[in-house]
Parts: structure tokens; sequence; C-alpha cells
């Protein structure tokens, strides 16, 4: 291609609407044009008109008459066609050509700062979705009437325990609805609603807490307990997590932002879906340690009410730690109810402010239940 | 390398025809079916930042397909997932296209396709988002479109009015405004927002004969409410 030849696009040909390629010579008197398809059309410079067009803004726009008589209209986008028609092009189109390139830098700095300050703004609405996403989702769950807060809380109990046996018998059941019988007076008044403990035939060292007042307890915690006040101390602990919907902001937290509005918006059925899909994973749900320092500080104050040893509790925590590394079942309880260090110190400082006085115990050989659970297990 | 559309219309699908070497890209899970010559890959296109920009910014999934005939020549059918028309535009290297975003469907591995942003105000207004893809270089592409897909060819300077959930693609040398609908001309309830978008000429223009979002919500009142 010979110097000052440029590609373009080329309108007013036979069909309007139909373009086809070409290569421009921009010479002194005239432009040559030679089509991909060989034809060639010369246009007088004196016809010519000089723009910028294109969805962009930033093609060039040579637009004369052949001196065939067609109109033509080229779309280009090879800037060096300005620079060289600025210097070297008829007099003419010299003052225009500049003005197009000045045109061009600013349509360019125009669009990357726009582009940039719509990304500023992009990044910052984020930022306040993601400090304002707490707040909606404390609205949101505020929303949730207590009956489908409960009819969740089933789908949660019935993916958790769907392959397990559920308890209704036998010195573990007995064990645990003990302590639980010894709890709930001591629940004050005026939630809404049905508690309701289940126990699971499982491994898992843990205990949950699901929507609508159920908790959710696996033998395998109640193997790893020492005494019966420590699991009073956990299911304390786990009735406060029910009581202040936290498995409910958890699920939501985790469902995220469509979920959240859906059901500020009214339409609890979002929900739904969210934790018939997400049930199972309730067990993998970890609370802030915001939420777990409210929950024993709460514990505390009903296992007090309860007349139970609350100082018995942090045992388990601490037991469980030391031994931690080497009990994988055991990581379920530690990874979802973080900060056991600060909860200690946290729960001793409560201790301290504690009056003295002599708490009733539970009254279950701990020792002996163990021993008959490990027993019943080898005898299967 | 050959592009043709198999089965024009509803249920259009392209067959692409590659000599050994050739190449093309194709919108990922695409692939219907193919000779054993070829070898798909994923490939992340225009780098990772390019990719994520366009995935981010238009919608469009992260990986592009690649088809390669690596053994020797071969041919690959490809499909895209809703019901539409498929057609063919040729990149001579002077021209450019502009593609909404979910129309492109495959394209010589040398046509490049990148996010653009079209401004701030007429992404807002358009409904198509901020951002389009752009597609440039040399060589075929095939666009896909819900419904059936028609073309108008606007010479310079001439003007059309397309509602704005209906454009698939247009070629770069064609402009756009964003306008309020006359009374009575668009129906608010086809296009959502009452906007259409005013085309100005020269250059080819495509658009589809459906509109997803108004067909989103004649499906949907056939769907129960849940729970
Ligand atoms: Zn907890």
């Amino acid at each position: 291609m010979p110097a000052g030849t440029f590609r373009g696009d080329v309108f007013g040909l036979g069909d309007p609407g139909q373009s086809c390629p070409g290569s421009l010579e921009a010479a002194y008197e005239e432009f040559r044009l030679r089509l991909d398809d060989g034809r060639q059309l010369v246009l007088p410079t004196d016809r010519i008109k000089l723009s910028r067009g294109g969805f962009d803004g930033l093609h060039i726009i040579v637009e004369g008459q052949a001196e065939t008589g067609e109109n033509l209209y080229i779309s280009l986008q090879d800037e060096l066609l300005l620079d060289h028609l600025s210097h070297l092009g008829p007099a003419g189109l010299r003052e225009t050509a500049r003005q197009l390139q000045q045109q061009g830098r600013s349509t360019r700095t125009w669009a990357t700062l726009s582009l940039t300050v719509f990304l500023a703004l992009l990044a910052l609405a984020g930022f306040g979705l993601w400090l304002g996403f707490g707040w909606l989702v404390e609205r949101a769950v505020g929303m949730v009437p207590p009956s489908v807060e409960k009819s969740l809380g089933q789908i949660v109990v019935e993916a958790v325990a769907s392959d397990k046996k559920k308890l209704t018998q036998g010195p573990a059941f007995e064990a645990a609805m003990k302590i639980w019988n010894r709890l709930l007076p001591a629940v004050p008044a005026g939630h809404p609603y049905t508690l309701q403990l289940h126990v699971i035939d499982d491994p898992m060292v843990n205990a949950l807490a699901a929507p609508g007042g159920q908790i959710i307890l696996f033998t395998g915690l109640m193997k790893e307990v020492a005494s019966a006040e420590e699991l009073a101390g956990i299911l304390a602990h786990e009735l406060q997590h029910v009581l202040k919907k936290h498995p409910l902001k958890g699920i939501m937290q985790k469902a995220g932002l469509a979920v959240v509005l859906g059901t500020l918006f009214g339409d609890a059925g979002a929900l739904t879906v969210v934790i018939r899909e997400y049930g199972g994973k309730l067990a993998e749900l970890s609370y802030s340690r915001d939420q777990e320092r409210e929950a024993d500080r709460l514990a505390v104050e009903l296992l007090v009410r309860a007349n139970i040893d609350p100082t018995r509790f942090p045992e388990f925590f601490r037991r469980l730690q030391s031994k931690g590394g080497n009990l994988p079942a055991a990581l379920a309880i530690l990874s979802t109810h973080p900060g056991h260090e600060e909860r200690e110190q946290a729960l001793q400082a409560q201790f301290r402010l504690l009056p003295a006085t002599t708490y009733e115990p539970i009254g279950i050989d701990w020792a002996g239940l163990k021993a008959a659970l490990t027993g019943a297990e080898q005898g299967r | 390398m050959k592009f043709e559309i198999i089965q024009p219309g509803s249920y259009a699908m392209i067959k692409v025809t590659l000599a050994r070497g050739e190449a093309i890209k194709a919108e990922s899970g695409a692939m219907v079916a193919m000779h054993p010559n070829l070898d798909v890959e994923g490939k992340v296109d225009g780098g990772m930042f390019g990719a994520l920009k366009r995935a981010v910014l238009t919608g469009e999934s992260l990986f592009f397909q690649t088809l390669k005939a690596s053994r020797g020549d071969g041919e690959v059918y490809i499909a895209p997932a809703v019901p539409g028309d498929v057609t063919i535009l040729e990149l001579n290297g002077a021209n450019h296209f502009f593609l909404q975003k979910q129309s492109f469907l495959a394209s010589d591995d040398a046509v490049s396709i990148e996010a653009v942003s079209q401004g701030f105000f007429k992404g807002l207004l358009s409904g198509e988002g901020m951002f389009i893809q752009k597609a440039t270089g040399k060589g075929t592409l095939a666009i896909s479109s819900f419904g059936s897909i028609y073309k108008i060819s606007l010479a310079p300077g001439q003007q059309y009015i397309v509602d704005n959930s209906h454009l698939v693609a247009w070629a770069g040398t064609v402009t756009y405004d964003v306008q309020k609908a006359s009374s009575g001309w668009f129906s608010s309830v086809t296009s959502g927002e009452g906007l259409v978008c005013k085309v100005n000429g020269p250059g080819d223009v495509w658009f589809q004969s459906r509109n997803p979002g108004a067909f989103g919500s004649w499906i949907r009142q056939f769907i129960p409410a849940k729970g």
C-alpha cells in the first residue's frame, strides 16, 4: 500500500446500506478509491466533506461525490488519515482535519473518564451494599412470621437428620430430656416458639440450632462431654441462638441479597427454596463472634435461673480444643462456634460477678451413661 | 473455513467446516456435535483481564470454547441455547459490528470479541446494559437471536426506530439515540420502559422477532407461586 493509503468501508454503491471494503489514497487534488472487488473511483477534493461518526463517534467519515456521480460515504478508522491530511492534505481540508483530531482526543478522554467514574460508582455502590447488608438482614429476619420460621426449621431438621435415626427412647434420649426439662422452665416467656429438642443417633460431635425453636443434638456430643452440666451449658447456648434468630440470620446472610430483598418485599417463598436446597448445610453455618458472645452471656443467665452450675460449660470447649487437632468430628462444633479463647475470658469475667451459691446438680451418672452408650454401640 | 446455517428458523444450527489447522471460537456449551478430528479447548479469550471484563460487564461466560481441527479436516455443529435463528456476518477488516449481550454464537478464531462501554446514559436507557460486545478483525461471525432475525440496511443518514429489547446487532457505522416512544407507537408492555432506539445509517441493523424479557413474564404466569 503506497503512503497516504487508508482502509475503509464504502457505502453508496448500488444497494443503500450495503458496504464494500476498499482503500482510499488521499492525494492532493483528488482521493482515489480502490475497492476490494476491483472497482476504482475518483473523488475531487473540492467536493469532499470530513466529519466524525460511527457508533463510538471515533470513525472518520469522508463524504463526497465521485467523478462518475456516485454519492459516497466512507467510514475509516485510521487516525493517520487525519495526520496525513492536516499536513499534506488540500488546503481546504487541513483545518477540518486538525479539528477532528482534537475532537477525537476529547471523545476518547471523555469515554475513559466516564468509564472510570462508572467503575468508581460501582465500587462505591458495592461497598455501600456490603455495609448495609447486615442492616437489611436484621429487617428481613423481623419480617418472617413465626409460622414460616417453624416450617423452615422443620425442613432443616429433616435435611440434617433425614438419613439418621431420631431417638425417642433409650438412655441417651432420657438423659438429654432430663437436662432439657430442667432448662425449659427457666426460658423467659414471650417468645413465639414451641421449643423442641431432637436427639439424633450420630457420631458427629455437635449441637445445632435451627430456625423456629428447634435444637438438634447428636449423640456423638453426649459421648464427649464429661458431665450433665456441660451439656446443659451447650444446650442453653444453642437455645439462645434459637431465641435470638441467629440461624435465620445466618441463612439469610448465606443466601444473599436476592433472598433478603425478596423477604423484605413479602416473598417468603425465596427463603423456602434456599432452605430446601441448603438446609443440610446448616451444620456448616458458623455464627459471628458477637453472636457467640451474646449466646454465651444469655446462656449463663439461663443456667443460673435453672439453678444449674454454669461454670462447667466452658470446660467442654477447653478439653475439646486441647485434643481438637486429632479429632476431626470435634472440629465441627469448634469451627461453627468461633473464638473460644475470647469466649472463655468473657465467661470467666461473667462468672466472677455471680453470687457465691451452690447449684442443684442435674443428677445423671455421666460416666455410667457413656459406658452404657459405648457398650450399646459395641453390642451391635 | 465454511459457515452454513442448517435448518434456518426457530431451531437453527450452524455447521462449520474446517480445514486442518483451522480453529473457531464458540459460546461455551454451544457445541452440538463434531468430527473426531476436532479438539475442544476452553480458552480465556483476550487474556484473563479481557475475559473477566467480558464476563462481569456483559454477562457473557468467562470462557469461549475453541474448536480446532488438529488432526485433519472436520466439521462441527453449533447451536444457541435459546430457540431462535442464526445469522452469518462477514468481517472484512474495514468494518466491525456491535453485538447485544448474548448474541455471539461463534466466529473464526481470528475475530476478536471485546466488551466496550457504550456510555453511561445510553447503557442505562437502552436496557442493553452499559457494556456491549464489539467484533473486529477479519473472518466470519455467527450471531443468534431469540425468535427469528431480520436485517434492515440503512443508507447514509437514513433513520429507523427499533424497540430496544429487539436489537441484536448493528454495524459499527450505525449510531443510535435512545428515545421515549411516542404514545401508541410501541406498547410499553413489550418494551417495559416505553423507550425505543432510533438508529441512524449507514449500515445494517439486525433485530429479533421476540423479546426475551416479555417472553419471561409470559412464562411466569404459568408457574404456580411457591410456598
Ligand atoms: Zn454458638
